[in-house]
């Protein structure tokens, strides 16, 4: 299954909850759909730290927190056939990766294989130059602010990023393609993480 | 055994919502899926073990026919384990779908 192939309600609600969560999965259970996000880390520390207790507190703070939508209230939650709960929280332990060795080193490769690209070498040089600069402030910058920046960080690093412009001849060797490289860092790579009725 | 009736499916249904049947060696079983509430219950009891935590589900969740723990022991050794199986899967475990990054 495909976000095309996902009802229209989904791809809205996924569109608005896009704004404040980068990383979310849709998750189908028979007709029901969820939109979930991966723990943090300090989530899934607390994670961690419930299940010590044995209390089953641990599958609910996760519910509560990574289910995005729909929303539930707590009679709502209890009433669930169980599976809903287990299986969505264990996909949600999946893809937040932190348990898994395997799943981590994938996002780690991933990200690294990013480093080679214009934008994350544009991140790092003003990174570098201005320390005070968090990368979630520069991409709040437009691209004349944020050409700015770049230019004043490279006088202040005297270095100078080369870009190589893409022409219709260089399409198949150019070293830097923005409209591939803007579609990857989208998403930050669009794979999935691994991660009889009576009637 | 009591045949299973329209009526008897009907009131059922408007009792528990969601009710499935199954035949194992000839005799007919209906059965619900079970609530997080209820399988909560039986899984943070301390001294639950795979066997008395399917009995439980089996007697929580077997709408017909009616059981206790006697009856239950003296069903067929893979009764209670099957049901139980089929009692998870209508109470959605492993029926998820692969996750579609948005």
């Amino acid at each position: 299954m495909e976000i095309k192939d996902l009802p229209l309600e989904i791809r809205k609600r996924a569109a608005v909850l896009k704004k404040d969560w980068s990383s979310m999965y849709c998750l189908k259970i028979k007709e029901t759909y969820m939109i979930i996000r991966p723990m943090s880390r300090g989530e899934f520390l607390f994670f961690l730290d419930l299940s010590r207790y044995m209390l089953d507190l641990e599958e609910e703070f996760v519910f509560n927190e990574c289910v995005l939508y729909p929303e539930y209230e707590k009679e709502e939650i209890d009433n669930l056939y169980a599976g809903n709960i287990t299986d969505v929280v264990n996909t949600i332990v999946d893809l937040s990766a932190f348990l898994s060795p395997e799943n981590m080193e994938g996002m780690i490769d991933e990200s690294r294989e990013m480093m080679d690209l214009a934008d994350s070498q544009i991140l790092a040089t003003m990174c570098k130059a201005f320390p005070q600069l968090d990368i979630d402030a520069i991409n709040k910058f437009d691209a004349q602010k944020l050409s700015y920046y770049l230019a004043l960080a490279e006088q202040i690093l005297g270095v100078k990023l080369e870009f190589t412009k893409q022409t219709q001849k260089q399409t198949q060797n150019s070293n830097i393609d923005f409209m591939t490289e803007n579609k990857n860092l989208r998403g930050f790579g669009n794979e999935s993480p691994r991660g009889g009725n009576v009637s | 055994m009591a045949e299973i009736t329209q009526e008897m499916i009907a009131e059922w249904k408007k009792k528990y919502g969601e009710i499935y049947q199954v035949n194992l060696g000839g005799q007919a079983f209906v059965y619900r899926p079970i609530k997080r509430i209820e399988y909560k219950q039986i899984i943070g009891t301390p001294e639950v073990n795979r066997a008395l935590s399917e009995e439980q589900i089996v007697q929580k969740c077997l709408i017909h026919p009616v059981v206790d723990p006697a009856t239950l022991a003296a069903e067929k050794a893979g009764t209670i384990s099957t049901l139980t199986d089929l009692i998870m899967v209508a109470s959605n475990f492993g029926v998820m779908e692969e996750p579609v990054k948005l």
